[in-house]
């Protein structure tokens, strides 16, 4: 009996998104048919293409590479209690750090698209110590200052796409990155590349470390109640900065991914229009996969191949742009919807918890 | 209960996920209309400008025979290359334009090169092909010269300043890409050269008037917003540079420019100001005199126009040998692929604008009648001096600096040196 609830317990997030999904596409079909299209043959066919055809798949993957590591910024943070927006801000420089290390430094190839990808990390690190520093120390709300930063960072990467990183021949985008630094295509007139491995086995690490070792504990218990955690001797603040760290690094990755990893371009447009939503996308990846590092590939791959359907409805059947980004929002909202609300309410449960445990206590009491 | 409900929609997921075999592959061309694919940069045609515009091009050959089977694709650049290969592949379309070469350049220069039977057009850009490569015979580029309309607004908003003696005139940009300093450094230009050219034929008009005595580098404020979505920072923009004396301000922001447009409606509505006194605005891309009544001139490019021309090149079967001699079609002035709105130009766009039903017609009427009222209190010298900047450009007797076409004569850092 106890086995048999166990199981159902363990089946509850397949549930949770086979009814999110339908759901999604049930809102997906009534919207159709109100609009005038067949729903049934437009959805089959969708899908269809994303995930049963070689263009579709390829496409679905090489969309789904980025997203994983994205997805795992996310997720480690909501497992140390940290509700980190921050990947959007990370993937902007670390992609500008990988076009202005892997373009403008001529260095030989074995040694080049390695360091490119730690220069990448580097920069993703650096660039969560802000909001890190500030959550740990000051206890400042980490959704306001990754926003923020955020922002800088988009901004940091319009200048550099308009005057450093300019290419004079061809001005809509950034100078290439040299081929000693590029990722190239597992299948050639694709976009799919090593990454997606590397993606599968980062989540098999972050899963490792979350269960397996005496720091994932650690960071798991200061997500479930870091006043606990913290009576109990853990250091809250030295796992909090971990969380945004470890999160900086995986979401630099993903900034590699969109820039050296994605044939043919190795490049940032002038809008940067691939970088942009890669790093709110990977909530809804996480949300998805109930912040389980072991289910954020599939959940990446359900992101992806609903973006990826979006050029066949306009293709296929006529749907316009607008319409089918409509199609695709509601899907994926209603998708990261059961994982999401959920994620809000424990965090805000955790937030008087967590302020209580990182204040100071009076009188020396810690560290006795 | 909950079982049932979760067997039904067990059962409509794997409906839904069930693949379709071969869903619904467009038919093959008929031999004399054509079939065009149109690929543009997310959001598509509702900037209401670039394009909007490049859309306008090909509903007007579909509903005039020239297309049969019109197909549009939007994408963003990380999108591009699946869904142009997804066009390409099966080669069911006889042309396939593309409209935004930040968007799709990497994709096409791949695939034309892969697919060389296709025949391609894409705006914007110099087709970038080595001479063995095989997508040399394949793609052909339109290119427009922005820096000639951009000097004529630049010459109009300079004129209106003179004659209501404004201290400046304004330019309000979208975010700082490079073919946007086309824009910039032609307004700069535009309003520097209509103050020499003032200064000998007509120099009553321009003697102690504030714009003539700053210096060159103070006459024009400049605001790239950041970004071209985002009206609010439009207006905000153009609040500041009114209150700091401009009387014109140019537009080159697409959605971004939608504010201020907007801020000169509220500004004229709310201090009683009627029509045809300044603030003015200039619009871009498309005629926006039918947005707002406060706007006395539009920068276009006929990105229509040269929809249209390509689908008749390849109508005609000329397109390989236009290719082949040339690799792209210049559209300027000569050919009218880029101009400055003119009243003859504004009641055509207005008629069509009417006949496509984007306007009712008595909405139609009072577009022109509000134009007819923008025009009437302005000096006559101010439109001849515009009407005399449009024919030297159409002869070629002025040279207008290009840092986007030719960056490598004329950079971005070196004219702000000269003109601000």
């Amino acid at each position: 009996m106890t086995a048999l609830r166990r199981g159902a317990r363990r089946a509850e997030p397949v549930w949770d998104v086979a009814f999110a999904l339908a759901g999604a596409l049930a809102i997906a079909a009534v919207v159709l048919r109100a609009a005038g299209y067949p729903p049934l043959a437009v959805l089959r066919g969708a899908f269809g293409f994303s995930l049963f055809t070689a263009h579709g798949i390829t496409t679905t993957l090489a969309f789904a590479t980025p997203l994983i590591f994205t997805g795992l910024c996310f997720l480690i943070g909501v497992r140390a209690g940290i509700f980190n927006v921050g990947a959007e801000g990370v993937v902007m420089v670390s992609a500008g750090a990988s076009v202005a290390f892997g373009a403008l430094l001529a260095l030989p190839a074995p040694v080049h698209l390695p360091l490119t990808l730690v220069v990448a990390i580097a920069v993703g690190v650096l660039w969560m110590l802000p909001s890190a520093l500030l959550k740990a120390h000051r206890q400042v709300h980490e959704v306001l200052s990754t926003i923020m930063l955020n922002w800088i960072a988009i901004f940091l990467v319009a200048f550099l796409i308009a005057y450093p990183l300019r290419d004079r021949d061809f001005p809509a985008r950034t100078v290439l990155i040299l081929p000693s630094s590029r990722l190239d295509p597992l299948f050639p007139g694709t976009s799919l590349t090593v990454m997606l491995a590397a993606g599968i086995l980062l989540c098999l690490a972050a899963y490792v470390l979350l269960y397996h070792t005496p720091t994932g504990l650690h960071l798991r218990a200061t997500g479930a109640d870091p006043a606990a955690a913290h009576a109990i001797g853990i250091d809250v603040r030295r796992l909090t900065m971990l969380a945004f760290l470890l999160g900086g690094a995986v979401a630099g990755v993903a900034g590699f991914t969109l820039t050296a990893g994605f044939p043919p371009y190795w490049n940032i447009d002038e809008h940067m229009q691939s970088l942009l939503r890669m790093g709110f996308l990977g909530i809804v990846v996480s949300a998805m996969a109930r912040n389980h590092p072991l289910g954020c590939v599939l959940s990446a791959i359900v992101v992806a191949a609903v973006l990826t359907s979006r050029s066949y409805l306009q293709l296929a059947h006529g749907i316009v742009y607008e319409f089918a980004e409509l199609l695709a929002g509601i899907v994926v909202i209603l998708l990261a919807l059961p994982g999401i609300s959920r994620d809000i309410a424990r965090w805000r449960a955790k937030q008087a918890a967590r302020h209580r445990a990182l204040t100071p206590s009076p009188a020396g009491v810690r560290g006795r | 209960m909950h079982r049932i409900a979760r067997c039904v929609l067990v059962g409509i997921v794997a409906i839904a996920l069930w693949p379709a075999p071969s869903a619904g592959a467009p038919q093959a061309p008929a031999a004399r209309p054509i079939s065009l694919a149109l690929l543009m940069a997310a959001p598509g045609r509702s900037d209401l400008s670039w394009s909007f515009m490049h859309w306008l091009g090909a509903e007007q050959a579909r509903r005039t025979g020239q297309v049969s089977d019109l197909r549009i694709v939007v994408s963003t650049p990380a999108t591009a290359l699946s869904d142009m290969t997804l066009v390409v592949r099966d080669g069911q379309f006889d042309l396939i334009y593309v409209a935004s070469f930040s968007t799709y350049g990497t994709a096409l220069r791949d695939l034309a090169n892969r697919f060389p039977d296709r025949q391609y057009a894409i705006s914007d850009i110099r087709p970038q092909f080595g001479d063995a490569d095989p997508g040399n015979r394949a793609v052909l580029g339109l290119l427009y010269q922005q820096e000639q309309p951009s000097a004529m607004a630049g010459a109009l908003a300079a004129a209106l300043a003179l004659h209501y003696d404004c201290p400046s005139v304004g330019i309000v940009l979208g975010r700082e890409i490079p073919v946007l300093h086309e824009f910039e450094m032609g307004y700069k230009w535009g309003v520097d050269w209509a103050i020499r050219r003032l200064s000998e034929t007509n120099p009553d008009v321009v003697r102690n008037k504030r714009l003539a005595r700053a210096a060159r580098k103070d006459r024009v404020l400049w605001t790239y917003t950041g970004a071209f979505n985002d009206p609010a920072r439009g207006r905000e923009a153009t609040e500041a540079q009114v209150r700091q004396g401009a009387c014109v301000v140019y537009q080159v922001a697409g959605a971004t420019g939608l504010g201020v447009l907007g801020y000169m409606d509220d500004h004229h509505r709310t201090r009683n100001v009627p029509i045809g006194q300044p603030p003015f605005a200039i619009g871009v891309d498309t005629v926006q005199e039918w947005v707002s009544p406060h706007v006395v001139g539009s920068a276009l490019k006929r990105a229509d126009e040269a929809v249209l021309l390509a689908v008749r090149l390849v109508r005609e079967g000329r397109f390989r040998e236009v290719v082949q001699r040339d690799r792209s079609v210049w559209l300027n002035f000569g050919n009218r692929g880029t101009w400055f709105s003119d009243p003859q130009l504004v009641r055509e766009w207005v008629r069509r604008a009417v006949e496509i039903g984007a306007l009712d017609g008595s909405k139609g009427g009072e577009v022109l009648a509000n134009y007819g009222r923008l025009r009437e209190p302005q000096p006559r010298w101010v439109w001849q001096l515009v009407d005399d900047l449009r024919g030297l450009i159409e002869q070629g007797r002025v040279e207008i600096p290009r840092p986007f076409g030719d960056p490598q004569r004329w950079p971005i850092e070196r004219l702000r040196e000269t003109y601000g």
